[in-house]
């Protein structure tokens, strides 16, 4: 169909040798948004401002968490389903922000400083449900489950960076199965991820409302994190494109297309996952179900609750639905950027609410911690993103051609 | 004669062995396919004969009664518009894809969804006390002064079944085009007309390709979404309640989840019996039933993923009515129903982690049964256990089905077999087109033999 357009821009990454890049700067400025976060972290703390410190620490962690995770769990996902449409340079893609993870680990147990802050389950504790609404032992799964899963996917990433296995990415036209250790790795990962992500969202976002549960939750959680991984590699693509122009295969009309039909799906699988609870939550009007929602649609939280619907699924979908806006690399890169901000405002509308339901604190304290975390997240990926735009400028070989 | 076949078409089977493997099934059949319409036939009078019994003396000849209201009729009809999920999963979600082994098992599927959400339609009607009047679920604003309730999860039930309906059978149809016209060139006699009205003056232009491929992808796009909905809606008949074991917001993925489970293993227990029969094993290649088992696989996984949280979410609520619920589900004395359940769903799926069951058909073949009687069980389990449990402990009542209601579902597995094995000696069951299209595909699957597992 697109072939002769995609054999054309196909063949113009051969022409180099392999890009390497140098972030030099981009460092030193990623640096300096940690040590701003630290800061004002702390000073929030001395300033008596604990509760909105730990709540954005709270609220960062999971976004970028899930970024990172996310990530993994799409190469999981293109090993599983044999997706080979932009060669290596898709999967170190996706795993681009793994480094992330055993950070996110570390900072996971920084949440056990502020735990009287954050969850209002152990200040007053529930008696019924305090078999599992208690501290030690949600640290203890959570940890555990986090720790496995993150050793998990740093194996599941250095194996899929192995030759042979980069081999089989290079030859997308056959039926070839990977090979064997993703075919191990592959599953076993993507159950632990199920299992782990829905344990944080049951435990960190759900029982912040201890009254509220929702049995879709957990999945609808994973599958916020899948897509934030997809909207986060769309949005780096892009990005990389502009800067590398045709030396990267990412430049090429046919993989952006295929990033954009990535975002686009699973953006609508995101909002049936919110609607499939919403509708059968509004429906039976149980009141201790519709409190989580009815907070949500009220001042001061609902101008944040239609943005991130807005950004999550109204704009992916109205805009991408035809092909050219796929293909052209600014809308792409704007929806997918606004997707990255609808998925932080879903998890600040998620967590925020349930702690502080009549103010919006959003200030200093919250951007100095994101942007910390920024800084951090970027540190992390760094090498990974080296490893992006090497694989990219390799030779390739375009999927779905007739031999 | 598959032998004879095998050893030309395995290397590298052309174009017109795909036509002579195809067209080879297009067959009046012989005595012990005829004898099989008429045993199928035979119990579909019997299930007539009931039917015609129970609207002349009414709904009591069922053991419907309070609570449960709802039993095996609703779980038929859950369990075959469940059944015709697995066929536009794979023609229109897996097509936009570009899944690669779908197209020699896409017709058989798309074929057994329009079936299966024929015999799904007839159980609301069948389960109407006056079935004469089962149009007055059309939004027709009229003589009656009557609109129907369009806040009833039932009535976008009957929005949800039709469009269904409308569209798969548009899909089977539009696809089998070009398909019927290569058969047609073939045919003689009556089959030559019939094919001939049925291709639409197909010639196979490249005006008339070009159409087709866009026409095809547009109806993908269209069932793709119908994929998810149908069995949502169907779900929401239960979830929107206030009944515990029915109100959980994780309905409508579980259900969707479950619909392609059961109807991919369906697929199985057709196609492998069909592939044997026939001789198709050259075009129906262990590599096609790895891939087939593997989201039978997956699914179950998701199955079993949404029993867990369901459980988890009733302990964790600690709500004492939903607890009691669950504990008549686990220990009651239908418990032993939860527990074949959970067997068949959740425990015999997972021999599927393992490769070399994956392609064998024998393994498949069963395995595909359990899940067939799992998920009959499940939707069971929820209708019948959770009414039967309701909110009422003084109204608590089990439910056991009537001889009328067993054989009228008996009827329902007959009715459907017989419209599929009809279906499958006057149409083509294997879309040439595709196949011809990702010939090298399939060539590859019989080169390497699929040996990997081995």
């Amino acid at each position: 169909m697109a072939n002769s357009e995609s054999t054309s821009r196909a063949s113009a990454p051969q022409a180099h040798e392999p890009i390497r890049l140098s972030l030099g700067p981009w460092t030193v400025l990623a640096v300096t948004l940690v040590a701003i976060g630290a800061l004002g972290f702390f000073v929030a703390l001395s300033q008596g401002l604990a509760a909105r410190a730990w709540q954005a620490y709270l609220v960062n962690l999971l976004f970028w968490m899930a970024i990172a995770q996310g990530g993994v769990v799409v190469s999981v996902a293109f090993y599983l389903s044999q997706g080979r449409w932009a060669g290596p340079a898709q999967y170190r893609l996706a795993e681009m922000f793994a480094a992330f993870l055993p950070l996110g680990f570390i900072l996971f147990w920084g949440l056990w400083a502020g735990r009287t802050e954050i969850f209002p389950w152990i200040l007053h504790p529930i008696e019924k449900q305090a078999m599992w609404l208690n501290a030690p032992f949600m640290f203890a799964r959570d940890g555990g489950g986090l720790l496995l899963l993150t050793l998990l996917s740093l194996w599941f990433v250095s194996a899929s960076r192995r030759d042979v296995v980069r081999e089989w990415t290079r030859t997308p036209n056959n039926i070839a199965l990977p090979p064997n250790i993703m075919r191990r790795l592959s599953p076993l990962t993507a159950l632990t991820f199920a299992f782990v992500f829905s344990l944080i969202a049951f435990d960190l976002i759900m029982s912040l409302s201890p009254q509220w549960h929702s049995t879709l939750f957990g999945a609808w959680f994973f599958a916020t994190s899948f897509w934030s991984g997809i909207v986060a590699m769309a949005f780096t693509a892009i990005i990389l494109q502009a800067v590398f122009q045709d030396r990267i295969v990412f430049f090429n009309r046919r993989v952006q297309h295929d990033l954009g039909k990535m975002v686009f799906a699973f953006s609508i699988f995101w909002v049936y996952l919110l609607f499939a609870q919403y509708l059968v939550i509004w429906y039976g009007d149980i009141p201790s179900e519709t409190f989580f929602i009815v907070r949500r649609s009220m001042m001061p939280w609902v101008p944040l609750s239609i943005a991130m619907i807005t950004f999550v699924w109204v704009i992916p979908f109205f805009v991408l639905l035809g092909v050219r806006p796929k293909r052209t690399p600014k809308i792409l890169g704007t929806v997918a950027l606004l997707g990255l901000i609808g998925i932080y405002l879903e998890i600040y509308v998620l967590v925020v609410p349930s702690l502080s339901p009549t103010v919006n604190p959003y200030g200093w304290v919250e951007i100095a911690v994101t942007a910390g975390f920024l800084g951090a997240f970027a540190l992390c990926a760094f090498p990974g993103l080296k490893r992006v735009v090497a694989a990219g400028s390799e030779p390739w070989t375009p999927a779905g051609e007739m031999e | 004669m598959a032998a004879a076949v095998s050893t030309t078409t395995a290397q590298a089977p052309t174009f017109a062995d795909i036509d002579r493997e195809v067209r080879r099934v297009l067959n009046p059949g012989g005595l012990q396919y005829w004898a099989w319409i008429c045993f199928c036939l035979f119990f579909v009078l019997i299930a007539g004969a009931l039917w015609t019994n129970q609207v002349y003396e009414g709904l009591g000849v069922t053991h419907l009664t309070q609570p449960t209201m709802w039993a095996v009729y609703i779980t038929n009809f859950v369990f075959w518009v469940g059944i015709a999920h697995s066929g536009t999963l794979i023609s229109a979600i897996l097509y936009l894809f570009r899944t690669r082994w779908r197209t020699a098992v896409y017709r058989l599927a798309e074929t057994m969804t329009v079936f299966a959400v024929l015999t799904a339609g007839l159980f609301p009607i069948i389960h109407l006390g006056r079935p004469w009047f089962f149009y007055w679920l059309a939004p027709y604003p009229n003589e009656r002064s009557l609109q129907p309730d369009f806040r009833s999860p039932l009535v976008w039930d009957f929005f949800a079944i039709s469009t269904y309906l409308t569209i798969s059978s548009l899909f089977l149809f539009m696809g089998l085009i070009p398909d019927v016209a290569n058969a047609r060139d073939a045919a003689k006699g009556w089959r030559k007309t019939f094919y001939s009205i049925m291709s639409m003056g197909w010639r196979g232009t490249d005006r008339q390709w070009r159409h087709f491929s866009m026409a095809y992808l547009l109806l993908a796009g269209f069932a793709t979404p119908l994929v998810l909905s149908v069995h949502s809606v169907v779900s929401w008949d239960f979830a929107m309640a206030q009944l515990p074991g029915w109100h959980s917001t994780i309905f409508a993925p579980y259900f969707v989840a479950g619909a392609i489970f059961s109807g991919v293993a369906m697929v199985l227990t057709l196609l492998i019996p069909i592939r044997k029969i026939m001789g198709l094993e050259d075009l129906i290649t262990p590599w096609h039933l790895d891939n087939l088992a593997k989201v039978i696989l997956l699914t179950s996984l998701i199955v079993s993923y949404s029993y867990i949280c369901e459980s988890f979410m009733v302990w964790y609520s600690q709500d004492a009515i939903e607890l009691a619920t669950f504990h008549q589900r686990y220990w009651g004395p239908q418990g032993y129903l939860f527990w074949m359940m959970v067997a068949c769903n959740c425990v015999i799926p997972l021999l599927l982690f393992v490769p070399r069951i994956r392609i064998s058909a024998v393994w498949l073949f069963i395995i595909s049964l359990f899940v067939n009687v799992g998920m009959w069980l499940e939707r069971f389990v929820i209708i019948e256990g959770s009414l039967a449990t309701n909110t009422e402990p003084s109204q608590w009542r089990f439910y056991h089905p009537s001889v009328t209601e067993i054989f009228i579902t008996v009827g329902s597995f007959a009715w459907f077999l017989m419209l599929f094995s009809l279906f499958a000696r006057f149409l083509p069951i294997i879309s040439m087109t595709e196949l011809k299209e990702g010939i090298q595909w399939l060539r590859e699957a019989l080169r390497d033999n699929y040996r990997r597992a081995a």
